[in-house]
């Protein structure tokens, strides 16, 4: 048999190294581009409040009891996170698009190009989850606070895999920025719990931040964890970096394959 | 057929080869006007109006009020985009006027485009609201509806002159969905509204929309007079900014 | 070209466009906030039958001074004369992007004051003579970068002006249309056509009347400085504009944005 063949070690410090030089890059040049700064800070608290006092506003009738205003602001925050992660996933495939290529072409591995963009997109989308949260528990009370923002994070995780998708597809800005918005509003809307959307049918309950949004509930107003959402969020995330993965990959072939 | 109509026709050509805007015509419509009919909890609300010159709330089904006001929603958005994405134009139209087109050859074409552009937006729009309701009066309905568009038309030429495509984009989303959406909604808003709400493109307009579309009587046509005088100051600015990014300095030697 | 002579219509001492004293900053409107100057009184003359090359560094203000002699840009101070019509091939395509080159050629043509039959002559001797005429009906998005810069120089001479101002116009052509635009700027410039063109190539030396550079906000004669030439040039094999092996690639990419030509991965301008 032959000898197994070790990777060099200095080989496996250069694909960290890479890493986190990758991953550091890829958030400056978020944080670089103003209007992402202005979107994430300035979208949050617009959205949550705007959100929020429209539901509110509902009226109370013999029919219908009034939504109060925390919950409002909740599905505001699922929907800020949801847009501005959707909107972090599509900007790192259209770039992924443009520039990875050319990377794998000098020598770097697609696999850790791949997971350089996915580290980066995940934790800066944690850090818009952080805003998200912010803003929301600024004016309510959540229950638990620690699994709130947890799963304000993985309802960002969601849209941020999805936004690559969608960037995949559509990999221009301003239209993919488009889709991205009213999937999102559609979603949010469609799955959240208020009379302007009673009359929903069974498949919304499939739609990405039906479960993410009773996790949150649970979360926020009982402080418990919803095993059974959680377990379909898990492999909601699951499904779709497969997906994505699948997707890069195709993106970054090289003379038909992965090169190295 | 004049140098003006020949601009229209082959800007009207342009504007609808752009896969974004009938993407927008077709899918947003379905998605915000008929959605919402279908959806809402089917009970009743007050809504806020003007009957007999005052003011009160009567008792209307909720899926009608929500259809009734995500139309105008509907409308500002993709009036509004189309206004953006005209004045992303604005250096090319400078190089038609360069070629002779004079000033006002090149804005009555600009414009004339807005004005088409906007009747297609208002016809789907409320096209795809009669599908599940017909307004009270539907003339004053469709005229209200034609002159909110329209200023958020205009609204967004602004925008586009002075912001990038992206930054207007958020602008242009952001904009006529807190102004028709929420602070001039009548589901949300049941008191009076107040004095810093009143200066939005949409209080006007959506006031006569929900008194036209939600009771017998239209109680608000002084309303549509103010924001015929909206849609006046707006046009001018926005005239003003256009003739200023895309004129001439001295023609000279034209034979 | 048809032997049309272009005389001066109005009375500038036989130059067909002057500018005198040009002064342009560009900065914040803010009262807070750097303004840079860029041109400090800057003079340019052009008379008919000329061919002006325009040298300068990066940022030294050459673009500025031709979007202010054509007239797209206004200056702080100073004054330009224009004594003929103006044709102005800009840096970056100024196009409609969803209109096809034939109807790009209609828009234009009509402000040009061409009648049908005009508008179609210049438009075929033009795509003929740059090598653009199988694109006719395709959709400026869809051609590449080399055939969309074609057809914004294209437009630029189809009136067949008294005053030619181009800005890098050969951007992306391959080296036998390159060899074509010289062919029809020298015979314009032979029925008097005055030509002004910014450039960074040397070898054009040789065909050009005058060389300018525009260096620290104003502009001096340069054409038998060998220093200013070297410094600002380049071998049009240094340039790397010319893709003489790619002009079937530049094809190919074009055909890629028809709509039954398959996918191709040089041209992402679906």
């Amino acid at each position: 048999m032959p000898p197994a063949v070790r990777r060099h070690p200095t080989a496996r410090a250069m694909t960290v190294r890479r890493l986190a030089a990758g991953v550091r890059l890829n958030v400056l040049t978020f944080v670089r581009t103003p209007l992402n700064v202005v979107l994430a800070v300035a979208l949050p608290i617009v959205v949550i409040e705007g959100w929020g006092r429209s539901m509110a506003g509902l009226p109370e009738t013999p029919t219908m009891e009034a939504i109060p205003l925390t919950l409002g602001r909740l599905l505001g925050a699922i929907l800020g996170v949801a847009i501005v992660a959707g909107l972090l996933g599509l900007t790192q495939m259209i770039s992924a698009r443009e520039a990875d290529r050319r990377l794998v072409q000098t020598g770097y591995e697609p696999r850790t190009l791949l997971a350089t963009r996915l580290l980066a997109l995940s934790g800066v989308t944690v850090a818009v989850a952080a805003v998200n949260f912010l803003v929301l528990a600024a004016t309510t009370s959540p229950e638990a606070p620690v699994l709130t923002f947890a799963f304000l994070a993985l309802a960002g995780i969601v849209y941020a895999f999805l936004g690559a998708l969608v960037g995949a597809v559509l990999p221009r800005l301003f239209e993919g920025s488009l889709v991205v918005v009213f999937l999102a509003m559609m979603d949010a809307f469609l799955s959240g719990d208020s009379p302007l959307a009673a009359d929903v049918p069974d498949f919304v309950t499939y739609f990405p931040l039906y479960h993410p949004k009773e996790l949150l509930r649970a979360a926020m107003f009982e402080g418990t964890v919803a095993t059974g959402d959680l377990a379909f969020v898990a492999g909601y995330v699951l499904v779709l970096l497969a997906a994505v993965t699948a997707v890069f990959g195709a993106t970054m072939q090289v003379d038909g394959r992965w090169s190295a | 057929m004049s140098r003006t109509t020949t601009a229209v026709t082959v800007g009207l050509r342009e504007q609808l080869r752009n896969y974004v805007l009938l993407a927008l015509l077709v899918v947003l419509p379905i998605a915000f006007i008929s959605v919402a009919f279908a959806v809402t909890q089917d009970t009743t609300m007050p809504v806020r109006t003007i009957v007999d010159g005052q003011t009160t709330t009567v008792p209307r089904p909720m899926p009608d009020v929500h259809g009734v006001i995500m139309t105008p929603i509907t409308s500002t958005i993709i009036a509004g985009l189309v206004g953006l994405f005209l004045m992303q134009n604005a250096a090319v139209d400078q190089r038609l006027g360069l070629s002779g087109y004079r000033a006002r050859e090149v804005i009555a074409a600009r414009f004339g485009v807005l004005l088409v552009l906007t009747l297609v937006v208002t016809a789907v729009s409320v096209g795809v609201m009669v599908v599940d309701f017909v307004p009270e009066n539907p003339v004053v309905f469709v005229a209200a509806m034609l002159l909110l568009s329209a200023i958020y038309g205009l609204v967004g030429m602004l925008v586009g002159a002075l912001l990038d495509r992206l930054a207007g984009l958020w602008v242009m989303l952001i904009l006529p969905m807190l102004d028709v959406g929420l602070f001039q909604d009548p589901l949300f808003v049941r008191d009076a509204p107040a004095w810093w709400m009143k200066l939005f493109p949409g209080y006007h307009p959506t006031r006569v929309l929900v008194d036209a579309g939600l009771t017998g009587e239209v109680d608000t046509l002084a309303s549509m007079g103010w924001g015929l005088a909206y849609l006046l100051v707006v046009g001018t600015a926005t005239i003003g900014i256009y003739y200023r990014t895309t004129r001439i300095a001295g023609r000279g030697g034209r034979p | 070209m048809e032997g049309t002579v272009h005389t001066p219509t109005s009375s500038t001492d036989g130059a067909v466009l002057r500018g005198e004293q040009i002064e342009k900053s560009y900065g914040s409107w803010l009262p807070i906030g750097r303004t840079t100057p860029v041109l400090t009184g800057a003079n340019f003359e052009l008379t008919p039958g000329e061919i002006v090359g325009i040298v300068g560094e990066n940022g030294s203000g050459k673009s500025t001074l031709m979007k202010i002699l054509v007239g797209v840009l206004g200056a702080d101070a100073g004054s330009v004369e224009r004594g003929g019509t103006i044709g102005w091939c800009p840096q970056e395509p100024l196009l409609y992007d969803r209109l096809t080159v034939a109807e790009t050629f209609d828009l234009f043509g009509s402000g040009y004051g061409m009648d049908e039959a005009a508008i179609r002559e210049a438009r075929d001797r033009l795509a003929e003579r740059l090598e653009f005429d199988r694109y006719l009906d395709y959709r400026i998005d869809a051609l590449s970068g080399g055939n969309r810069q074609k057809v914004n120089l294209a437009v630029a001479l189809m009136h067949d002006p008294d005053v030619l101002l181009l800005d890098e116009p050969y951007t992306g052509f391959d080296w036998d249309t390159y060899l074509h635009f010289w062919d029809i700027a020298e015979d314009l410039a032979a029925d008097g056509t005055a030509i002004a063109m910014i450039s960074h190539l040397i070898e054009e030396r040789t065909r050009l009347d005058r060389i300018v550079e525009v260096r620290d906000g104003v502009v001096r004669d340069a054409t038998h400085d060998e220093d200013a030439i070297e410094e600002h040039g380049a071998t049009s094999g240094e340039a790397d504009q010319f893709e003489a092996a790619d002009s079937a690639g530049d094809g190919a990419a074009d055909a890629a944005g028809s709509p039954q030509a398959p996918d191709s991965e040089g041209d992402d301008r679906a």
